[in-house]
Parts: C-alpha cells; sequence; structure tokens
C-alpha cells in the first residue's frame, strides 16, 4: 500500500545505470566503422580544405596521384598537397619540433611498429576505417597497408631461357646452373628468410625468427657472399642493373622490374620463394588534420578505390574484396596471386628487431 | 744597479701614458680583428652549434643519462674496423686529388688568362653533373659491359672484362673525381699569387728547374696543398652516396652508419654519439693544421 | 756548350710535354662523365641507357613542362646567388680576422667555423630543421640562404686563410703608414690581391648551395624546393632521365654565362685602352 506504485530509487539508478552501460558497451562493441556513404557524408563538411599527403616521389607517386589523389580531391572539393620524400628521420624531426606538416604519409610496413610505439604515430581510428577486409597483418593500429608487393629475384631472359630458367628465389644460390653476375640487397630484411628458405625451411616456417634462425641464415649467406657482384641500397639500382647487364640475378622490387619487362627489357620476375611486403598509410603525431586523415585512409582502402593503383603498377590491392575487380591477367602479375608460395613477412617481428639485426648485418658483412 | 735604472726610465711619469696609449691602441686593434671575425661566428653559434649541441647531447642522454652508446662505438669491432677504412679511402682521395690536382692547378697559374678562362670551366663540369647522373655515367664507363671494357675486349686487349666497379678502385675514382675542383681551384688560388719573377730571377741565376721548383715554388705552394688536402680530406670523411652506389659492402664508410642508425634503426642516441667522435677527430685534425701553418709561416718569415 | 743546350732543350721539350699530357688526361677525366650524361639526355627510352638505342626530347620536354622543375631550378639559382655574396663576404672577414688578428681562443674559433664541415650532414639537417621550425624560417627562401651560408663559410674561411697567409702584412701597414684609412687599405691593397682567393671561394659557396640535397630534403616545403631534391624524387623505384638533361642544360648555361662574361670583360678591356 505504502509503495507500491513508487519506484525503489536505488533499485532504479542501478537499474538504470546497468541499462546506459550495457548500451555503451555493445554501442561501442558494435561500433562499426564507417560505411563508404558514412565516410562521404563526414567528408562534405571538409569541402574546401587541404590535406597533406607524401609519398615517394617519382613514378610511384604519380600513380598515387592518378589513383588516389586527383578523385579524392575531385570528388570531395578537397585539395591534395603532396610532399616527399617519406624520409623517417624528417618525420620524427617534425613530431620532436612540434611542427608537423604531414597528414598523412606512405610508409614502409616494417617501420610503422616501430615509430608508433616510439610514440611518432597517431593511433588509427578504426570507427572510422575499415580495417575487416584488410590481408592479415597488413595494419595494426599504427598503420594500415596501400598496396602488397614484393622483395623477389629478377634476371636476364637473354641470358636464362627455355627450361633453364630459375624458378625459385633461392635458384640465386646456385651458381653452377646459373652462372654470372649477381646481386643482393645491402639489408637483412629479405635475404635472411631468403637464406632459411634456401637452407630447405619452408615459408610458412621462417617467422617469427630466432636466433638459432638467424645464426643459421648467416651460415647460408657466407656460402653466397663471395659470388655476390653488387649489394645494392637503393630500390632503383636493381632494374638499372639489370637493365645495364651489369649483373644477370638480382633480387628486388617487383613493380619496377615488371614496368621494365612493359618495356621491352629482356627480364623477368620470380615470385616463389618471395617475401610479401607493403607501404601502409601512417597519421604523424600532432598532424593537423587529424580526422580528416583518417577519413582519407578510409576512403583509400574501400573495396572500390584500393583496387586502381594495381592496373598502373604491378603492386597488389590489400582490401580482399578489391581482388574481384582486377581482370585475370593483371591478378596473375600480382604478389597477391602467389600468397603460398611466398613469405609473408612479419612486421612487427622486424620493427622490434630492425636495429640489432641492422648491427649484425653491419658485422656479417664486413667479417 | 744599471737594470734598475733602465727600468726607473721607462716608468718616468712622461712615457706612463704613451705606454697606456699603446696598450689602447693595441686593445683596439686586437678587437677590430675579431669583429672581423663575428658575423661569422654569430650565424654559427646561434643557428648552428647550439642546435648540434643540443642533438649530440642525445648521445649521453637517451634519455636519462648513460654512456652506452659509447660504450658500444669503442668495443664493437666494427665499428673501429669502419673509421679506419674511411680514413684509409679519404686519405687515399686526398694524396689521389693532390696529384692530379697539382700540376693542373700550377698550369692554371702559369697560362695567359685567354687559356686559363677557356679552361676554367672544364674544372667546373664536374659540379654540373648530379650526383645520381654520376654515378650512372662512372657505371657506364667502368661497368662489366661499359664503355672502357668493351673497348677492351673488342680491341682483343684483354680477354675477359676488368673488375673496374663495385670496388675501391671505383669508389676512388668516385670521390676523386668529384673532388678535384676543389683541390684544383684551391691549390690555383694560392699558386696565383706566386709571382712569375721569382722562378725567372732564379732561373738567370743558374739554377736548375728541378731545384727551383723544389726550393722556391713548392713551399711557396704549401698553404695551398695544405689547405687543399684539409678540405678534400674533410669532405671525403662525410661522405655516404658515392661508397654506398659505387663500392662493395667492404667500402662501408662511417657516415653510411651514422645516416643508417639515425633514418632506419631510429638510434638517434647512438647516430649521436658516432657523429661526435668523427667531429672531434675531425676537429683536431683542423686544429693541428692550424697549428702547423702557423709555425711555417712564423718560421718562413 | 750549343750540344749541351739543344740536348737540355730537347729534355726541356719531353718534360713539358709529358706534363701537358698529364694535364690533358686530367681534364678529359674530369669531363668524361659528361660525355655519358649528354647522349643519355636524348634517350627514347624511359630509363637510363647508355648507348642510347633513340633519339627523343621527351626529357627536355618533360623539364619545361613540369611547371616544378623550372621552379626548383630558379629557387635554387637564387638561393645559390644569395648564398655566395653571404659567405664569400662573411667568410672573408673572418679569414681575414683570423690571420692577421692575436686574440686568444684562436683554436676554439676555428672549430667553431668550420664545425659545418665536420658534422655529418644527416645531423645538421635534423639539427637545423628543429630551430628552424621553431623559428619558423621551413620553407622559406631566407632560411635555405641561411642554412646554405653556414655549410659554405668553412670553405671560403679555409680557402681566403689559405690565401691571406701567402700576402705579406708589410703591404698593409705600410699602406696604413702612408695614411690610408683601414677601409681604404682594404679596397685597394688587399682587395686586388685576395681576388683570386675570393673567386676561388664564391665559386665553392655557389657550387655547395647549388647541389646542397640532404639539408634542402628537410627544410623545403611543397612550394619551396631545390633541384637536387626534385633529382632525388622517385629515387626508390628509378632514375628519372630527366637529371639527364637538367644536368646537360646546365653545362650549357654555364658555358654560355662563360662566354658571355669573358666577351663583356673584353669589350670593357678594350674600352678602357
Amino acid at each position: 500500500m505504502k509503495n507500491r506504485r513508487q519506484v525503489n530509487p536505488t533499485l532504479a539508478l542501478v537499474l538504470a545505470s546497468l541499462f546506459l552501460f550495457t548500451v555503451m558497451l555493445t554501442g561501442t562493441a558494435g561500433a562499426k566503422p564507417l560505411t563508404a556513404e558514412g565516410i562521404h557524408n563526414a567528408l562534405a563538411k571538409y569541402r574546401g580544405e587541404s590535406l597533406t599527403i607524401t609519398s615517394w616521389g617519382g613514378s610511384y607517386q604519380d600513380a598515387q596521384r592518378k589513383a588516389y589523389y586527383e578523385p579524392f580531391s575531385h570528388k570531395f572539393g578537397i585539395k591534395i598537397i603532396e610532399d616527399s620524400p617519406a624520409d623517417n628521420s624528417k618525420i620524427m624531426a617534425m613530431v620532436k619540433a612540434n611542427n608537423v606538416t604531414w597528414d598523412v604519409v606512405d610508409a614502409g610496413s616494417y617501420k610503422c611498429d616501430n615509430l608508433g610505439e616510439e610514440g611518432y604515430l597517431e593511433e588509427l581510428d578504426f570507427t572510422i576505417i575499415d580495417n575487416r577486409d584488410l590481408l592479415d597483418g597488413f595494419w595494426s593500429k599504427w598503420h594500415v597497408a596501400t598496396i602488397a608487393w614484393s622483395e623477389l629475384l629478377g634476371y636476364r631472359t637473354d641470358v636464362f631461357s627455355g627450361a633453364n630458367v630459375p624458378t625459385h628465389c633461392t635458384d640465386i644460390w646456385n651458381v653452377e646452373k646459373f652462372p654470372g653476375r649477381r646481386s643482393l640487397r645491402d639489408n637483412p630484411i629479405f635475404n635472411i628468410p631468403l637464406a632459411l628458405l634456401a637452407d630447405g625451411m619452408g615459408v610458412h616456417e621462417i617467422y617469427p625468427l630466432t636466433e638459432a634462425k638467424i645464426q643459421r641464415a648467416f651460415n647460408k649467406l657466407d656460402e653466397i657472399k663471395p659470388h655476390i657482384n653488387v649489394w645494392w641500397t637503393q630500390g632503383a639500382q636493381p632494374p638499372q642493373l639489370l637493365t645495364d647487364k651489369e649483373v644477370v640475378m638480382a633480387t628486388g622490387w617487383n613493380g619496377r622490374i615488371s614496368t621494365l619487362k612493359k618495356d621491352g627489357v629482356p627480364v623477368d620476375v620470380v615470385f616463389p620463394g618471395s617475401q610479401l611486403v607493403g607501404d601502409s598509410w601512417i597519421v604523424p603525431k600532432g598532424a593537423k588534420k587529424k580526422e580528416l586523415s583518417m577519413l582519407f585512409i578510409a576512403w583509400a582502402s574501400l573495396p572500390e578505390n584500393n583496387w586502381e593503383l594495381s592496373t598502373m603498377i604491378d603492386y597488389g590491392p590489400v582490401n580482399k574484396k578489391s581482388f574481384k575487380r582486377l581482370t585475370d591477367e593483371t591478378l596473375a602479375n600480382m604478389p597477391i596471386s602467389k600468397v603460398e608460395q611466398s613469405i609473408i613477412c612479419d612486421f612487427s617481428w622486424w620493427a622490434h628487431n630492425y636495429s640489432d639485426m641492422v648491427e649484425r648485418w653491419r658485422e656479417w658483412k664486413l667479417q | 744597479m744599471a737594470p734598475q735604472q733602465l727600468e726607473k726610465e721607462e716608468h718616468s711619469p712622461a712615457e706612463r701614458p704613451f705606454a697606456r696609449q699603446l696598450a689602447r691602441l693595441e686593445r683596439w686593434e686586437k678587437l677590430t680583428y675579431l669583429a672581423f671575425v663575428m658575423p661569422a661566428l654569430l650565424l654559427l653559434a646561434v643557428l648552428f652549434v647550439f642546435p648540434i649541441i643540443k642533438f649530440l647531447l642525445i648521445s649521453v642522454f637517451d634519455p636519462t643519462f648513460t654512456l652506452d652508446n659509447f660504450v658500444r662505438a669503442f668495443t664493437r669491432p666494427v665499428y673501429l674496423r669502419i673509421f679506419w677504412k674511411t680514413f684509409e679511402i679519404s686519405l687515399m682521395t686526398t694524396l689521389g686529388a693532390l696529384f692530379l690536382g697539382y700540376p693542373v692547378a700550377y698550369l692554371f697559374a702559369n697560362v695567359p688568362p685567354r687559356v686559363r678562362n677557356i679552361l676554367l670551366p672544364l674544372v667546373l663540369f664536374p659540379f654540373w653533373t648530379n650526383i645520381l647522373v654520376r654515378m650512372y655515367a662512372w657505371m657506364a664507363l667502368l661497368g662489366h659491359n661499359g664503355v672502357i671494357n668493351q673497348l677492351l675486349v673488342n680491341g682483343n686487349l684483354i680477354g675477359e672484362p676488368l673488375p673496374l666497379l663495385f670496388n675501391r678502385f671505383s669508389v676512388l675514382v668516385g670521390m676523386i673525381h668529384f673532388m678535384l675542383p676543389y683541390m684544383i681551384l684551391t691549390l690555383y688560388s694560392v699558386m696565383s699569387g706566386i709571382p712569375n719573377e721569382l722562378m725567372q730571377a732564379a732561373a738567370s741565376l743558374g739554377s736548375p728547374p728541378w731545384k727551383r721548383f723544389y726550393r722556391i715554388y713548392l713551399p711557396l705552394s704549401m698553404p695551398g696543398v695544405g689547405a687543399g688536402c684539409l678540405l678534400v680530406f674533410i669532405l671525403a670523411i662525410a661522405f655516404f652516396v658515392t661508397p654506398a652506389l659505387l663500392g662493395s659492402i667492404r667500402e662501408t664508410m662511417i657516415s653510411q652508419v651514422i645516416e643508417r642508425e639515425i633514418s632506419e634503426a631510429f638510434n638517434w642516441g647512438f647516430g649521436a654519439a658516432l657523429s661526435l667522435i668523427l667531429i672531434v677527430i675531425t676537429t683536431t685534425l683542423y686544429v693541428i693544421y692550424n697549428r702547423v701553418m702557423s709555425i711555417e709561416k712564423i718560421h718562413g718569415e | 756548350m750549343s750540344s749541351y743546350a739543344a740536348g737540355h732543350s730537347q729534355w726541356e721539350k719531353i718534360k713539358l710535354l709529358v706534363f701537358y699530357l698529364f694535364c690533358s688526361f686530367v681534364f678529359i677525366f674530369l669531363i668524361m662523365p659528361n660525355f655519358i650524361v649528354v647522349p643519355i639526355s636524348f634517350s627514347g627510352a624511359r630509363f637510363l641507357q647508355f648507348p642510347p638505342k633513340s633519339f627523343s626530347w621527351q626529357w627536355y620536354l618533360n623539364y619545361f613542362n613540369q611547371g616544378e622543375w623550372v621552379r626548383a631550378t630558379i629557387v635554387s639559382f637564387e638561393v645559390a646567388i644569395l648564398v655566395t655574396f653571404c659567405a664569400t663576404l662573411l667568410g672573408s672577414l673572418a679569414a681575414y680576422g683570423l690571420v692577421r688578428g692575436r686574440f686568444g681562443g684562436k683554436a676554439v674559433i676555428n672549430s667553431f667555423i668550420i664545425s659545418p664541415m665536420v658534422t655529418p650532414i644527416l645531423v645538421t639537417a635534423v639539427a637545423i630543421y628543429k630551430i628552424f621550425s621553431d623559428l619558423r624560417l621551413t620553407g622559406t627562401i631566407a632560411g635555405f640562404v641561411l642554412a646554405h651560408t653556414i655549410m659554405a663559410l668553412p670553405y671560403v674561411v679555409i680557402v681566403m686563410t689559405a690565401n691571406l697567409r701567402g700576402i705579406d702584412i708589410e703591404m698593409e701597414q705600410s699602406a696604413r703608414n702612408l695614411g690610408a684609412s683601414r677601409l681604404t687599405m682594404l679596397r685597394r691593397i688587399l682587395f686586388p690581391l685576395a681576388l683570386p682567393g675570393m673567386i676561388s671561394s664564391a665559386l665553392f659557396a655557389f657550387l655547395i648551395s647549388f647541389d646542397e640535397l640532404l639539408i634542402a630534403m628537410f627544410i623545403s616545403s611543397p612550394t619551396v624546393s631545390t633541384l637536387p631534391k626534385k633529382l632525388w624524387d622517385g629515387i626508390r623505384t628509378e632514375i628519372n632521365p630527366t637529371i639527364a638533361a637538367v644536368s646537360t642544360l646546365l653545362i650549357l648555361i654555364s658555358v654560355v654565362v662563360l662566354v658571355a662574361a669573358g666577351l663583356v670583360r673584353r669589350h670593357f678591356e678594350k674600352q678602357t685602352k
């Protein structure tokens, strides 16, 4: 009679909080990233503003311009200011100087986690960016890959042809069957896994690298060291070396060597045994246009946008849904189509161990 | 007795203000010369030395005080080896540039101006060619299928192409080629001050050519030789593009290591430590050079 | 006696011939890479190829069509000319003070002055970037001029000190004793004597600024950028043959300028006669 109609205040409070809490929980947990439409709507309020994107210049950036920057600019009325090259030390200097002039940067994927954990990057906002369809391992809270490409073996087809062609990247070890001048990169990131493959390991057993494996790799590298004539440092070198026939076999990056093929130079690439790596979008810490950067990255990662670059250079999309948009012919040249035969680079392992490995590599090469 | 009298005379009241005036003039003179140095010094101090010291402090404050970076640089043999290699290559470059450059500078100093004005641009040609293109040009010249090897093989002078590229030879060629203009211009600027009459006078006195050169010209050109060698040596130590593109892994130089540590391995502390060591060594060389040059001048007088 | 003289002069002639041959070899060595670069700039291929298999103006067209190449060239020249004046002036003055002056702490001052030369360039770039950011000098012509002047100063000082050491102080002292003011003495006595050194220094300063890459990479902005930085663009994937065209153009310009300067000088010499 007394409190039949009155609600117990304490109980009400508890129930209400529980209700709100549950709503919040399900709300954020189920917070789906923005859909394409959501992204478009969010970008509407940025019309007339500008965004600074930094990449690597040259033909790569030209292709990015056609595939991303111009369409984005056109569609949303946002000016893209381009800069290059995307140097890591400049990012660090910018952040330290509190003068971050770059909003989005295209960086090698294996550096991103390292940069992020040292405090130089903004964490990516996955309530805006949809990462669900991206290749595993090709994104983290610090970066989202924009392209997947391969470090692989290139060779001259006028020297090795017919039945006697290299079929696996480890064939570079085979000096009897494939004699001639060769070149490897002056960097451990592909050489260590490749050496392990040459020593009999399977592509899936490579990562994570252990001390025993590293030692085994260096031992295998000792075998080939005397036969290497050139140790290249810049990405532009292997295609140039092959073009000039300065070497007949060289490891390099697939995109540029494939372009040579299209230009009529007698070279070809070998995918089995290659390592799949990527370039990622990152946002430096303190970037002035943080939300706009996230929106751009989200837009560029949508399946309908993530494929166009691949028609210009043989770099693969990272959004699994984009593959459907590529013709079979284009796909055949994509690193992505050869995934089972490739080593998938463990970016986070390299992020944590790069510094030590660089020193060990330095010591090894001067023995 | 006598010395004391002399002292008293020096400090007689009539002479004291003069001594003071002299001292003031001397101080004024000193200050004027110092004033000449000031603008450059200020610019460097504010915009360079101060920021560099801040950066170099990272070597010991990484982030808290630590000497690990220096311990690492000195105890791991690979770095000592790289430092040694760097000095070796720099020294060879310097001597090569001197050997090739001295005669050319001598030529410049002793030909009529019209000839000189035609030849001088040739010395500057390397500068107009960007370093990347120059590297490619050396590759095209020295490569396995390069111009030189093709000429030699097709002309039946040799059977197998010579290994002219991606080794110590090509690194030295690339570096000396870059440094020659610096060496030649520095030498020339001093040699042009050596009057022709001196050599002619010596000749008329019956001195043979080699003696004339050895005893008169060479010593007078020494400031130029010293400056040129110092310049080239210090420049050479800092190189990293040429050895990276033209050399083998055995030609790794310290600047390549510093560059990698800072921009790839993100070890700014270690990079700073190596830089500091490099700076100390080269600055010491410069200080010694200045001492030697000043002493020589005094002795020369 | 005459046979000795004849034999003597033959030996002299041989030595002279060897000397000229040696110098010619050095000159050829200096310009050899250009023999490669010029043909490449006319190549029809999309990559560096020597010898080129086809002829094309494409790289020159590429240079003139893309506004940013021409802009970068103009910025490079602008900065280099300003740097030449500043560095030669400041450096020559400093060298004069160091050589003639007698004050303590010279070792320290000397170390300060050559510090830009002995510091690894990447370290310089990072350090300068920080302070330029604070002073809002990044992406400005003034910033470039200051940074490059700093880089060029050590060279100027080293060359000028070597030069000035060779000039007798007595000439200056006698001029002063004869009543000339310091300024007059500098202008009429020292300057003409130091001119060869100043020309060398000026050339160094110009070329150091013009060719400078790393600092440019750090302090340039998308709108204010120099030629070397533009030339390194894309190095990760390819070497753009436009750089061969640029190099050829630069050589052409320098030859034209020098010929013009020579003609002007001769014209004036004729007039004063």
